[in-house]
């Protein structure tokens, strides 16, 4: 492995550690999302018994989307990375700048940590009880469609990764997250199709927001491993989150470089 | 020798908005010096203690030293690199220790931090495992690899960050306040070891401290700095000489009336001790320890340098006068 990865995957391990250390929380979650999973199926099978439908998704699909999405809540970019964020606010960020390594490679590598233990933890637990759902409530994902939709699931994370680096390098302009936490992340869920499916947005606004960055984000994936798009589809939508990917990362890219330049620590 | 820092008339001036008078007045602008134009070189293996009031600029210095901050001004060299430019490069070969500041990851055990910073400076396993066995043994952190960073005390979470900037063993090393918060032994304890990297190692050590016992035990040489400047830069014993060069006697007096001369001053009295401070220039100790004699006879006496925190103080003083 060259330097570069392994500085990589060394912050991605510590990381990742850091992240599981905490269990009860990660518990808690868990059985958070399997009850809201429960209740949003509950208000979709009565929305599905009485609507005329027009969604492009079935009453099957939106329950297994449902579940798809309550497993992989955490995965969203709910906000910057706050240790970073502490670490402006106290002038250890400092440290940061000691290392001999690219500043953007070593956060993204801490935002996909963030982003990816909810992965290994929440969405197989959340999987698990889904399957085990009587009747109506079970999920079903179509084999065909598996590898494919992991992918577009990975790519979904570098994705939200990408924008969790982001966020973080605004923090060189705001010192506080306050901000910019509450608006993206708020805003980000209900364009990604994590409060409502997108395919249950009327047909107009179904496509604009589809062609969103956000989209790409849960969206994409979700309707990919429930099967409710075509391979060409499929695959058209894992070349949309290809281009966003570099976009985001181009953009996250910009936002740290110009940060370390303005960034001044105070104090002894 | 080549230099291993070579510092030339570096400034960094700051942007320090304030309040305005009322809550909606526009904010008032005002640029703050940090530092005026301070040079210095230091020659590899050398122990440099930098001393200077709060605000002087010590901290500043240091941060252009390892890269964090770009001066406004000046040339700075570090191994030949200038380090906000090849920031990359300069951190392989420093280290960094800011006392108020941990760089260990909180709520991970210190192993992993420790760990980390190997992939990270990519060290090879081996020495990396040598490295750090020996600053385990040195720094007696063998009980605490395991546990969280959080659940540690300040003295043993210092000991288990100074090993953390040693991982990769720097040829540069810069503590800034390394001793801040320590107890008595813990702070011998640094001590020792820190002499023993510089001087069994070589290597170059940087040292900003408001302890003066710090810069005592351990700096070859001292640089101080006050409203970012260099004000003063050679041995402990040149620091001294630059304040005023009074003396310190503590004396056990016999029954009977007695007078100071000119240039000895009381400072404090408890029964028939006493103690004086006085200028020797003015009135040599040979004269005044035999006007006492004279006059009310001398039991037991005692003469002593004033302790270097009040040197100091005193030369942070005459700064002060100066400037205003």
């Amino acid at each position: 492995m060259n330097t570069k990865g392994r500085a990589f995957s060394g912050l991605l391990r510590t990381a990742l550690r850091q992240q599981l250390q905490y269990r009860s929380a990660m518990m808690a979650g868990v059985v958070t999302q399997i009850a809201f999973g429960l209740i949003y199926i509950m208000v979709y099978q009565a929305f599905f018994r009485e609507g005329q439908g027009r969604a492009d998704l079935t009453l099957m699909q939106t329950v297994s989307y449902v579940w798809l999405s309550q497993g992989t809540y955490r995965m969203m970019p709910w906000s910057g990375l706050r240790d970073i964020e502490a670490m402006m606010r106290d002038g250890r960020i400092a440290f940061e700048l000691t290392r001999p390594r690219d500043l953007f490679g070593m956060w993204y590598a801490r935002a996909m940590a963030l982003r990816t233990a909810p992965l290994l933890v929440n969405l197989p637990l959340v999987l698990v009880a889904a399957l085990l759902m009587p009747g109506e409530f079970v999920l079903r994902l179509p084999i065909e469609f598996l590898p494919l939709g992991a992918l577009s699931l990975l790519l979904a994370m570098l994705l939200t990764s990408a924008v969790t680096v982001a966020l973080t390098g605004s923090y060189f302009w705001t010192i506080s997250g306050q901000g910019i936490n509450r608006i993206v992340p708020m805003l980000g869920n209900l364009l990604a199709g994590n409060v409502v499916p997108l395919g249950l947005f009327p047909a107009g606004i179904r496509q604009v927001l589809r062609a969103l960055p956000f989209a790409s984000m849960l969206d994409a994936p979700l309707r990919i491993l429930v099967g409710a798009v075509n391979l060409q589809q499929a695959l058209e939508l894992v070349g949309l989150q290809m281009a966003w990917l570099i976009g985001l990362l181009a953009l996250g890219r910009c936002v740290i470089h110009a940060g370390v330049r303005k960034c001044v620590v105070q104090g002894g | 020798m080549e230099e291993i820092i070579s510092v030339e008339k570096l400034c960094v001036r700051f942007v320090v908005r304030k309040r305005g008078k009322y809550l909606f007045s526009p904010r008032e602008k005002s640029s703050v010096e940090a530092l005026s134009g301070v040079s210095f070189g230091v020659q590899p293996g050398e122990f440099v203690g930098y001393i200077g009031p709060n605000g002087a600029g010590k901290s500043t210095t240091i941060k252009c030293l390892s890269g964090i901050l770009t001066p406004t001004s000046g040339q700075v060299r570090c191994l030949g690199r200038v380090p906000w430019k090849e920031r990359i490069a300069n951190a392989r070969d420093s280290g960094v220790v800011f006392g108020q500041r941990t760089q260990l990851w909180w709520d991970l055990p210190v192993q992993d931090s420790f760990d980390l910073l190997c992939d990270l400076y990519d060290l090879k396993r081996a020495d990396y495992k040598q490295t750090c066995a020996r600053l385990t043994e040195a720094m007696d952190i063998g009980a605490l690899l395991r546990t969280p960073v959080r659940q540690l005390s300040l003295g043993q979470r210092m000991r288990c960050d100074l090993a953390a900037a040693l991982i990769h063993r720097p040829k540069l090393l810069f503590l800034d306040e390394p001793t801040i918060g320590l107890d008595a032994v813990s702070k011998l304890n640094m001590r020792a070891f820190v002499r023993e990297l510089n001087r069994q190692e070589g290597t170059t050590v940087l040292l900003t401290t408001h302890d003066m016992a710090d810069v005592e035990s351990l700096c070859g040489r001292v640089m101080l700095i006050g409203h970012g400047r260099l004000l003063l830069d050679g041995t402990v014993d040149s620091l001294r000489a630059a304040a005023e060069q009074k003396r310190v006697m503590r004396a056990r007096i016999g029954q009977g009336a007695w007078t100071l001369p000119e240039g000895a001053e009381l400072l404090d009295r408890t029964g028939d001790e006493i103690t004086l401070r006085f200028d020797p220039e003015r009135v040599p100790a040979d004269r005044l320890v035999l006007h006492l004699a004279g006059s009310c006879g001398l039991m037991d006496v005692q003469i002593s340098q004033p302790p270097l925190e009040e040197t100091v103080a005193a030369l942070y003083r005459k700064l002060e006068e100066a400037e205003a």
